[in-house]
């Protein structure tokens, strides 16, 4: 009972109403495996008694830029109101934003994460690929023109953190059977949407603030997946290198796409939101197509500061918390051991002298690979630390 | 739902032995039907934060045990940095659980005098002992009046049965 509790209690920080959840939701009520299949099914429509509406406002982004995507995704959300009120069955009438966009290829680590373990930094330098840190909480995804990328604000005493996906699976799993595909999503115990193999298809992430959330996920339609596990696995797994100190790590698990167009894909995501969410009279349902041309000069200003924070190394790398990265040679141990804090070298531990005779000017660096190279003379150690650090 | 009290020399909590809330706080402990624990003495907030007064002006802040159980296993907790001024209803940091960032928000306006450095490797006691080692930060209060609009133990129990 605990533990079903634990997976119900689909809260947010400020806003919670568990009773009413269950009340209003209550098909699945086991936690076995077997309750599975019962995913499939958005709960609200078919339980609920009285079906909660929004105003539905849909954008849509023509960019393809990862940092002007997920600028104008927190755009959205700063503006996004506050609900005020506690009470999941208030008649207050509330919106909801859906924003659906596709970045060039890029990695995107979650807030609280540790770039040089999630990822091949050496890699991403040499395939000339950005690393991006965004502010929801989660794991590393893989990004490029080949996944479509959606992002569904709501009132806090709306949050939900099964309810898009699931309207997304009911939504796909009958274009799918048109086509004459297998393929059959469903949303997992990870709140991921798997195909019918267990393969992750879309990952999630959520962020919660006072009286708002969002979740947004990806969705694999023709990705180069084959790129993923280039960028992604990390020379940890090779054993030279290992990482410790806090952070959110990545959960592994098998990918596929889905095979179908980034236009199917988002006129099948509009379609389900609109039917699900408004009835056409007394609620709004607005779309909007956006990029960096279309916006206006107010929101121009917030957004290009959100651009220059999302672009900076302080952001990405330097705020990564106090940890230790030791770099390994042949036989395992380690040839040198650096403690950053604050994107700083605090302290080094070595036995190669070529770090203990430099290591008061080591200390104090910036972890940058050419900050770091810069301080010693070995040309075969600086060539590592670039494209490591 | 009535609260029943546990004796201060009891341990109350659930999860871990630990050392008793009396010890750290000196307070007595109620635990409701739903295996809510709300200490007396302490304030809380609608957003789910208490506070415990220490010396006047001193503010312990936390998350209460009604939030971290709906939060889920606390896997990271982002800190406020000790001497940042505060303002209150801003945010003071975040915890990360199921994949989800929320943010943290300071009751009080202030100083940060002192954050709970053991949350960097066991950001689950968060979980665990929400009012004790959980503890988030302590901040340096400098209008004690905007303690007034807090809840009580009792005034927080109503306010989570009625939500």
């Amino acid at each position: 009972m605990k533990s079903l509790e634990a997976r119900r209690a689909l809260a947010s920080f400020t806003d919670f109403r568990l009773s009413a959840f269950r009340r209003n939701n209550n098909t699945d009520t086991t936690a076995s495996p077997f309750s599975f299949s019962f995913r499939l099914q958005s709960n609200s429509s078919t339980t609920s008694k009285r079906k909660k509406l929004y105003d539905m406002e849909v954008y849509i982004s023509r960019s393809r830029s990862p940092y002007f995507n997920l600028s104008y995704e927190d755009y959205l959300f700063k503006k996004f109101p506050a609900c005020t009120s506690y009470s999941a069955s208030s008649t207050q009438l509330s919106k909801k934003v859906l924003f659906l966009y596709t970045n060039y290829r890029s990695v995107i680590i979650g807030r609280n994460q540790n770039p040089w373990r999630e990822t091949n930094v050496q890699s991403l330098r040499r395939h000339k690929v950005p690393l991006i840190r965004r502010k929801s909480g989660g794991g590393t995804v893989f990004h490029d023109e080949g996944n479509v990328n959606y992002s569904v604000m709501m009132p806090g005493n709306s949050f939900d953190r099964d309810e898009h996906a699931l309207l997304l699976c009911t939504a796909l799993n009958p274009v799918f059977k048109q086509r004459g595909e297998e393929t059959v999503l469903s949303v997992n115990e990870r709140h991921d949407i798997v195909d019918q193999n267990a393969r992750k298809v879309s990952g999630s992430a959520y962020k919660l603030q006072r009286g708002k959330a969002y979740h947004h996920g990806t969705m694999l339609l023709n990705s180069r997946l084959e790129m993923l596990s280039k960028l992604l696995h990390h020379s940890v797994d090779s054993g030279i290198e290992v990482v410790e100190g806090p952070g959110v790590q990545s959960v592994r698990s098998p990918v596929s796409n889905i095979g179908i167009s980034n236009e199917l894909f988002v006129n099948t995501a509009i379609d389900a939101f609109k039917r699900e969410y408004t009835t056409g009279s007394d609620n709004v349902f607005k779309v909007r197509y956006v990029d960096e041309d279309s916006i206006t000069k107010e929101e121009e200003q917030e957004i290009n500061k959100s651009i220059d924070e999302l672009q900076s190394w302080e952001w990405t790398f330097g705020s990564t918390p106090k940890f230790v990265h030791r770099f390994l040679v042949g036989d395992s141990t380690p040839a040198v051991s650096f403690t950053v804090k604050e994107g700083t070298i605090l302290d080094l531990e070595s036995n190669v002298q070529e770090f203990t005779e430099h290591k008061d000017s080591i200390i104090g660096t910036p972890y940058r690979g050419a900050d770091v190279a810069s301080r010693i003379d070995s040309e075969r150690w600086k060539q590592r630390l670039i494209g490591a650090i | 739902m009535t609260p029943k009290t546990i004796a201060p020399l009891f341990t109350v909590s659930r999860t871990a032995p630990s050392t008793s809330l009396f010890d750290v706080l000196g307070r007595r402990s109620y635990i409701n039907s739903n295996d809510e624990e709300t200490p007396e003495g302490l304030r809380y907030t609608e957003e789910h934060e208490w506070l415990a007064l220490e010396d006047g002006n001193l503010a312990v802040i936390g998350i209460t045990g009604y939030a971290s159980k709906a939060l889920g296993d606390v896997v990271y907790v982002e800190l406020p940095s000790v001497g940042a001024s505060i303002v209150a209803g801003e945010p003071i940091g975040a915890v990360e659980s199921v994949k989800s960032a929320s943010d943290i928000y300071s009751p009080v306006s202030g100083e940060i005098i002192e954050i709970n450095e053991q949350l960097d490797k066991k950001p689950g006691l968060v979980n665990a002992e929400p009012y004790r080692r959980g503890w988030i930060c302590k901040i340096l209060i400098k209008d004690t009046t905007e303690l007034e609009s807090m809840m009580d133990n009792n005034r927080y129990q109503t306010f989570i049965a009625a939500s």
